[in-house]
C-alpha cells in the first residue's frame, strides 16, 4: 500500500513564498489582495485593477483573475488572464492555471486544457499536473487519470519539505482522488490538506475543500471547524458558504437556503449553488421553481452538470419522463463515467421516498462507475428499505470496503450484525422483527394489530400491500436512528418505506414518552398511502392521514386540537395547506414539525368529511396519476389548492369555534427562536384555577377548571384543566368526579400511563371491572413490559369471568420471562381452564410440570384435567 | 448390655443432632437512615427467617446491626471477628455456615472494605477469620463492591455469592432486597419443592436485577456472581448445567419435609415411588432435545400424572389436602 510518509515539519521554507503572499510587497497589491482575502470581491477588483493600469507585471493581477472568477465574471477573468499572462513574470504560471480554471467555468474544457499545459512550465507545475489530471478524469478517462494523481504521492515522498501551500494542495487534491482505490489514502489528503493549510493560511481554498471531503466522509464537526475556520477569515467566500450550506442540510440545520443566497449574492452564476437551490426546491415539491432555479445555473456553462441534475429530478419528480431523459443526457455528456448524476438522483428519489427509484439509480450508478462507493452505499440502503435485506448487505459490504468512511454504510453494517439477536415473528401478512427477548410478548400485542390494520387500512383506501409487509422494531432509537437515515439522532419514531417500517420497540424510550401502538398504526398508514400512490403522495398528506388513521383506531391516539396549535394557526405561524409540505421540510420554529402534523390531520379529516371517504381515494389517485397537489385539489374539492386554503381555514374555525375563541397568540423573538404562547381566555381561567388550586380553595378552583374544560375540550395534556380536577377531586375525595375526570383524559392522551392505572384503581374500587380492564389495557400500547399491569388484569379478568383478557394476560406474564415461571405457567393453565381450553390448559400445566415436577398446585390442576366435568 | 444400650441411644441421639447449620447475618453502617433502615429490616427478615422457616436455634444464628437493637451487638469489627472466629473454631466436617452481609464496600488502592461502624473489614479480614473452617461456608455480599470477594474467599466447599462482578461496580445494589424474598419468603422457589436452594435464590435475585435494569431502560450497575467450584471465577448464568451452581443447588437452609410420615411404611414407599418418577422425569429431561415438544409432552404427561398421583395419596396419608 503506497500511501504519504508522515513530514518530520509542516512548515514550508520562508523563501518559497506563494504568489499572493507575495503580494504583500507593496502598498496596492497588498491592499487587493487583502481585501480579496477578506472577501471585498468588489473593492479588491478595483483596486487590483489599478495596480494592474499602472504596471501590468504587477502581482495582483492574479488576485484580480482570481476575484473575477470568484464572483462568476469567468468571461473576464479568463480575459484579463490571458491579458496579462503575455508577460513573463513569477505569476505566470499561476496565472495560466487560474485562466483555465476559468475556462473550466465556462465549459471549456479544450482551452482549460492548453492553459493548464502552460502551467507546467512553472513553479506551480504541480497544481498544473493536477488540473490536467482531474480533466482527463473528468473526461472518463479514470485510469489515464489515476496514473498520474498517482505520481503525487512520489513528488511528496521525495520533497515534502520543498512544497508550497499550493503544491500541497495539489498534492491533497490528487491522494483524494486515490482514495477511490485505496481508502486510507484519505487520511493522507487530510494530512496533506492541513499541511497546505498550515503552510499559508490565507489561503483559503484547501480549507474549503477539506471541508468538503470531511462532509463527504461523514465528519460533520470537523468539516465544520474547516469551513469555519475559512468563512473566520472570509465571511462571503462563496464556495465555503456554499459546501456549508450542504453541511447544514446534512446536519438538518434550517440555515442552508440563507447561505446559498449568501453565495449567490458574491458569484451569481455559481452552476453547483444554483443546483442546490433548485433541490431545496424539490424537497418541497416546487418542481418548476426548481427547474427555474436551475436554468439560473447554467448562464455561463450551459453544459454545467449539476443544474442539469437538478433539472432531471424535478422533471422526473413532476412526470416528465421525456424532459427527464433530456436533462440527464445533458449531465451525462459532461461526466462520462461517473455515477454523480445518478447518485444525486438516488439521493433525492429516497428523500421523496421513492425508493425502488432511489435504488435503481444507485445499481445505473454502479454500473457507470463501479468503484463509486456511494452508489454502492445508496444501493445498499434503499435494498434495505425495500426489504430485500440480504442484498442490500451485500451492496453495503462492497460500499464499505471502498469506503470506510461511509458512515451510512458502516452503521447500517453494525446494526445488521446486531440482527442475530432479533426474531421475526410472522403472521399471515407481516413479518415484524423484534429483539428476541421480547419477541414472545410482543407477539401476543403487535400480531394483531398489524393485521387489524391491514383490514381496516386496506379497506379504506382499497388498497392491499403485497405481503408480507416488513416491520423492524428497535429497541434503541440510535438502532431505529440508523435504519431510518443511516447516521445517530434522528427524533422521529417510526418510519415507514413503503412495505417496510421501522420504529422505537416500546424498549426503546422512557414509559409515557410515546404509544408504540398508535406509532405503528401511523407508519402502516403511510405503507397504504404511499403504496396506492406509488410512493407519489405529498408528505404532508401521508403525514395528515397517517394521524387522521390514529385518532380513527382508537379515540386516545393521535395528535389533536391544543392551544398551541390554535395559537399558531391564528398567530399566521403555520403553512397554509398549499405550502404545508414546508411545515415539515422547512420548519422555521421548533415546534413547527409537530403543529403541522396535527394540523394536516385536521385537512384530511376536512376531506372526508366534505368529500367522504371517497373524495380521499380520489384525491389520492390524482397524486398516483403524476397530478400536483392542485390538480389534486381541483378534482376533489372543485377549487385550486389556493382557494383550498381559504376553505379550510373556515372549516377548521368552526369546528373548533370554541377553542378559537378561548385562544389568543402571543408571539416574541425571531426566526428559530421564536417562540409562540397562548393567552386568553383559557389562559386567564387556568391561571386563576391554579391559584384557587395553591390555597385551597376547591370549590372555586372546581368552578374555573370546569369552565376552561368547556374553553377547549379536546385539551387532555399534562396541566389540562381534566388533571387539575382529577386532581382536586381526589383530593376532596369525590371519586365519582375523578374517575370522570381521568375517564375523560385517557380517551384523549395516549400517552396517559399513570392516569390509566389511577383509573383502573378507582373503577375497580367501584366495581366496574369493565372499564378497569379497559383503563389497563390502554397502558398495554403505552408499555406492555410492566409485568405489575399484567398480573393486576389477569386477576382481575380472571375474577370476572373475562377469559379472553386473562388468558392474554396470563400470556403476557409468561412471556415477561418471570423468575418463577412454573407459577406463570401454572396460572396461564389456570385461565385456560376456566376458559374451558382443556387442551391449552393441559399443555401449560404440563410445561410448569417441566420445570418443576413437584409442583403441587400445578399437580392437582393435571389430575383436574384428566376430568373437565368434574373439575368444571 | 444395658451400658451398651445407653452408649448406642447416645451416639444415636449425637447423630441425630447431625450437622450444624450457622447463620451469621451482618447489617454494615448505613450512612444515610434509608440505607441503615433497609440493611437492619433485611438482618431482621433473615433473623426471622432463620427461626421460623430454617428452623435454625437461636444459638445457631448471630445477627449484627449498626445499632444493635437486633441480635448480638454492634456489626463492629471486633464483634464480628470475634463471633466468625468462634464459630470456625468449632466447627466440624459436615457443618454448614452461612455468611451474609448487607451493607455498603468500596474499594481504594487495591483493599476492599465492607463499611463497618468503626473499623471496616476488608476481603483479606474475611478471609483471615473464616480461613480453616471445616464444613461447608457460604458467604453472601449483597453490597456494592463485592465481586472482589469471590476470587479472596473461593475454595472447596465453599458458595461464595456476590451483588456485583467487580469492585469498580460501587453504585448501591439492588440485589440483597431480592435475595432476602428469594431466601426468607420462599420467592426463590422456582421448581416447587417446598425449599430454596442457594442456586434458586441467587437465580431469582439476579434476574431481577436485571428486570430492574431493563425496565428501567439503564444499563445495569451491578452483575451478580456465584462461584462454588472453587476456581476463584464467578458467574452470572450459574446454573446446575454450569461449572458453577451444582453444589448451591444442593444447599437449602430450609429442613427436608416430611419426616413425620416418613416414618410409615405406607408414605415411605409413596415417597420413593415418587423418587424414582422424579429419576425418570430427569432421564427423559436429558433428551429433550432429541424430541419434538408434542413428543416431549406426551412422554412427560404420564410420569407426571403419576407423580401427582402420588402426592395426592402422601398428603391424603399426611390427612391434608394439597
Amino acid at each position: 500500500m503506497r500511501s504519504l510518509r508522515r513530514a518530520v515539519t509542516l512548515m514550508v521554507l520562508g523563501a518559497l513564498l506563494t504568489p499572493l503572499a507575495a503580494c504583500g510587497q507593496d502598498k496596492a497589491p497588498q491592499s487587493a489582495a487583502q481585501l480579496y482575502r477578506t472577501g471585498k470581491y468588489v473593492e479588491a477588483i478595483r483596486a487590483a485593477e489599478e495596480a494592474v493600469a499602472a504596471d501590468s507585471t504587477h502581482p495582483a493581477g492574479l488576485v484580480l483573475v482570481r476575484a473575477l472568477s470568484d464572483v462568476g465574471r469567468w468571461k473576464d477573468a479568463a480575459a484579463v488572464g490571458e491579458r496579462l499572462s503575455g508577460r513573463p513574470s513569477l505569476l505566470s504560471g499561476a496565472l495560466a492555471i487560474a485562466v483555465g480554471r476559468a475556462h473550466r467555468a465556462l465549459g471549456d474544457d479544450r482551452t482549460a486544457g492548453t492553459w493548464f499545459t502552460r502551467g507546467l512550465r512553472s513553479r506551480d507545475s504541480l497544481t498544473a499536473r493536477y488540473e490536467l489530471a482531474q480533466l482527463v478524469f473528468d473526461a472518463g478517462r479514470h485510469e489515464d487519470a489515476m496514473r498520474a494523481f498517482d505520481g503525487f504521492i512520489d513528488v511528496y515522498n521525495e520533497n515534502r519539505r520543498a512544497l508550497s501551500a499550493a503544491d500541497l494542495r495539489a498534492v491533497a487534491l490528487s491522494v483524494r482522488m486515490l482514495g477511490r482505490r485505496d481508502p486510507q489514502l484519505f487520511k493522507d489528503a487530510i494530512r496533506a490538506f492541513d499541511q497546505s493549510i498550515a503552510a499559508d493560511s490565507m489561503e483559503l481554498d484547501a480549507g474549503v475543500e477539506l471541508g468538503q471531503m470531511l462532509l463527504e466522509k461523514f465528519s460533520y464537526a470537523d468539516a465544520l471547524k474547516a469551513l469555519t475556520a475559512v468563512l473566520a477569515v472570509n465571511p462571503n467566500h462563496p464556495r465555503a458558504l456554499l459546501v456549508m450550506a450542504r453541511l447544514d442540510a446534512a446536519e438538518g440545520r434550517s440555515t442552508g437556503p440563507a447561505r446559498v443566497a449568501k453565495s449567490l449574492e458574491v458569484n451569481p452564476h455559481d452552476p453547483e449553488a444554483h443546483a442546490l437551490v433548485a433541490m431545496q426546491a424539490v424537497d418541497v415539491e416546487q418542481y418548476a421553481e426548481a427547474v427555474t432555479a436551475a436554468k439560473r445555473g447554467l448562464a455561463a456553462d450551459s453544459g454545467a452538470p449539476a443544474p442539469w441534475i437538478a433539472i432531471a429530478a424535478a422533471r422526473l419528480l413532476s412526470g416528465d419522463s421525456t424532459g427527464h431523459v433530456q436533462a440527464l443526457a445533458r449531465a451525462h455528456a459532461r461526466l462520462p463515467g461517473s455515477a454523480r448524476a445518478e447518485v444525486t438522483l438516488a439521493d433525492v428519489m429516497a428523500r421523496n421516498r421513492l425508493y425502488a427509484r432511489a435504488a435503481s439509480f444507485a445499481q445505473q450508478g454502479v454500473a457507470r462507475d463501479s468503484l463509486d462507493a456511494r452508489a454502492h452505499s445508496l444501493l445498499g440502503i434503499n435494498d434495505m428499505r425495500t426489504g430485500r435485506v440480504e442484498e442490500g448487505r451485500a451492496h453495503l459490504d462492497r460500499s464499505f470496503k471502498l469506503d470506510p468512511y461511509d458512515a451510512w454504510a458502516f452503521n447500517t453494517l453494525k446494526l445488521l450484525d446486531d440482527f442475530k439477536d432479533y426474531t421475526e415473528i410472522k403472521t399471515p401478512r407481516f413479518v415484524v422483527l423484534v429483539e428476541t427477548k421480547d419477541a414472545p410478548l410482543m407477539e401476543i400485542f403487535t400480531a394483531p394489530l398489524v393485521e387489524a390494520a391491514y383490514d381496516s387500512l386496506a379497506a379504506r383506501y382499497g388498497f392491499r400491500p403485497t405481503p408480507p409487509v416488513r416491520v423492524e422494531m428497535f429497541r434503541s432509537s440510535a438502532d431505529f436512528s440508523v435504519r431510518a437515515v443511516g447516521l445517530e439522532g434522528l427524533g422521529a419514531l417510526g418510519v415507514s418505506f413503503g412495505n417496510v417500517v421501522a420504529m422505537d420497540s416500546p424498549a426503546a424510550r422512557k414509559v409515557g414518552e410515546f404509544n408504540w401502538g398508535s406509532t405503528l398504526w401511523h407508519e402502516l398508514t403511510h405503507t397504504f398511502t404511499l403504496g396506492v400512490t406509488g410512493n407519489r403522495v405529498p408528505r404532508w398528506v401521508s403525514e395528515g392521514l397517517s394521524v387522521y388513521e390514529e385518532r380513527r383506531a382508537r379515540p386516545e391516539w393521535g395528535a389533536a386540537i391544543t392551544p398551541s396549535l390554535v395559537a399558531a394557526w391564528k398567530a399566521g405561524k403555520l403553512n397554509p395547506v398549499s405550502k404545508l409540505n414546508n411545515g415539515f421540510l422547512r420548519p422555521r420554529f421548533p415546534e413547527e414539525i409537530g403543529l403541522s402534523y396535527a394540523l394536516a390531520s385536521y385537512v384530511c379529516e376536512m376531506l372526508e368529511a366534505e368529500y367522504g371517504i371517497a373524495g380521499v381515494r380520489t384525491f389520492l389517485k390524482a397524486f398516483t396519476d403524476g397530478k400536483t397537489a392542485n390538480q389534486a385539489f381541483e378534482q376533489v374539492a372543485r377549487v385550486g389548492i389556493e382557494a383550498f386554503d381559504k376553505r379550510f381555514d373556515d372549516w377548521f374555525r368552526k369546528k373548533f369555534v370554541a377553542e378559537f375563541k378561548a385562544v389568543d397568540a402571543v408571539t416574541s423573538g425571531e426566526g428559530r427562536e421564536q417562540v409562540v404562547k397562548w393567552e386568553g381566555p383559557l389562559f386567564v381561567a387556568m391561571r386563576s384555577a391554579a391559584t384557587a388550586v395553591a390555597g385551597q380553595q376547591w370549590d372555586e378552583a372546581v368552578r374555573l377548571l370546569e369552565s376552561a374544560k368547556g374553553m377547549f375540550p379536546a385539551w387532555a395534556d399534562a396541566g389540562s384543566p381534566y388533571h387539575l380536577l382529577a386532581e382536586v377531586h381526589l383530593k376532596r375525595g369525590d371519586t365519582t368526579a375523578a374517575i370522570r375526570e381521568l375517564t375523560a383524559i385517557t380517551q384523549r392522551s395516549e400517552t396517559a400511563f399513570e392516569e390509566n392505572l389511577q383509573l383502573s384503581r378507582l373503577l375497580r374500587g367501584r366495581g366496574d371491572v369493565a372499564g378497569a380492564v379497559q383503563a389497563m389495557e390502554r397502558t398495554l400500547w403505552i408499555s406492555p413490559f410492566d409485568a405489575a399491569v399484567h398480573d393486576s388484569l389477569a386477576s382481575l379478568a380472571s375474577a370476572n369471568r373475562m377469559h379472553a383478557q386473562a388468558i392474554q394476560a396470563r400470556r403476557a406474564l409468561v412471556a415477561l420471562r418471570p423468575t418463577d415461571r412454573a407459577e406463570a405457567l401454572y396460572q396461564l393453565a389456570r385461565a385456560y381452564a376456566d376458559a374451558g381450553d382443556v387442551a391449552s390448559a393441559r399443555r401449560e400445566v404440563l410445561r410448569a410440570l417441566d420445570l418443576a415436577p413437584n409442583f403441587e398446585k400445578a399437580q392437582e390442576l393435571l389430575l383436574s384435567l384428566r376430568n373437565p366435568e368434574v373439575r368444571r | 448390655m444395658r451400658a451398651l444400650l445407653a452408649a448406642m441411644l447416645l451416639a444415636g441421639a449425637v447423630k441425630a443432632q447431625g450437622p450444624r447449620t450457622t447463620l451469621v447475618v451482618i447489617a454494615g453502617v448505613g450512612g444515610e437512615p434509608r440505607y441503615a433502615t433497609a440493611f437492619k429490616a433485611m438482618t431482621q427478615s433473615m433473623a426471622t427467617a432463620a427461626r421460623t422457616r430454617f428452623a435454625l436455634p437461636d444459638s445457631q444464628v448471630w445477627a449484627f446491626t449498626e445499632d444493635s437493637t437486633i441480635g448480638r451487638g454492634r456489626s463492629t469489627k471486633a464483634n464480628v471477628e470475634a463471633a466468625l472466629t468462634r464459630i470456625v473454631s468449632t466447627g466440624r466436617e459436615g457443618d454448614r455456615l452461612v455468611v451474609i452481609l448487607f451493607g455498603h464496600g468500596n474499594a481504594q488502592a487495591d483493599v476492599t472494605r465492607f463499611n463497618l461502624p468503626g473499623p471496616d473489614m476488608t476481603v483479606a479480614d474475611f478471609s483471615r477469620v473464616l480461613s480453616g473452617y471445616a464444613g461447608t461456608l457460604a458467604f453472601v455480599n449483597t453490597g456494592s463492591s463485592s465481586g472482589e470477594y469471590v476470587k479472596a474467599l473461593s475454595g472447596p466447599r465453599r458458595i461464595i455469592v456476590t451483588a456485583t462482578k467487580s469492585a469498580r461496580e460501587q453504585n448501591e445494589t439492588f440485589f440483597p432486597a431480592f435475595f432476602v424474598k428469594a431466601l426468607a419468603e420462599s420467592a426463590g422457589d422456582t421448581d416447587k419443592d417446598g425449599r430454596v436452594s442457594l442456586l434458586e435464590a441467587f437465580t431469582y435475585a439476579r434476574l431481577e436485577v436485571e428486570r430492574k435494569f431493563e425496565l428501567a431502560n439503564q444499563l445495569a450497575s451491578e452483575h451478580p456472581q456465584l462461584d462454588d467450584d472453587g476456581d476463584g471465577t464467578g458467574r452470572g448464568d450459574a446454573s446446575e448445567n454450569s461449572p458453577d451452581g451444582k453444589l448451591a443447588r444442593t444447599f437449602f437452609l430450609e429442613p427436608l419435609g416430611g419426616a413425620a410420615v416418613a416414618s410409615d411404611p405406607r408414605a415411605a414407599r409413596l415417597i420413593e415411588e415418587r423418587r424414582v418418577l422424579e429419576a425418570r422425569i430427569d432421564s427423559l429431561r436429558a433428551r429433550r432435545s432429541t424430541m419434538s415438544e408434542a413428543d416431549y409432552q406426551k412422554a412427560l404427561e404420564p410420569l407426571v400424572t403419576e407423580l401427582a398421583e402420588k402426592t395426592r395419596a402422601l398428603r391424603a396419608l399426611e390427612g391434608r389436602k394439597p
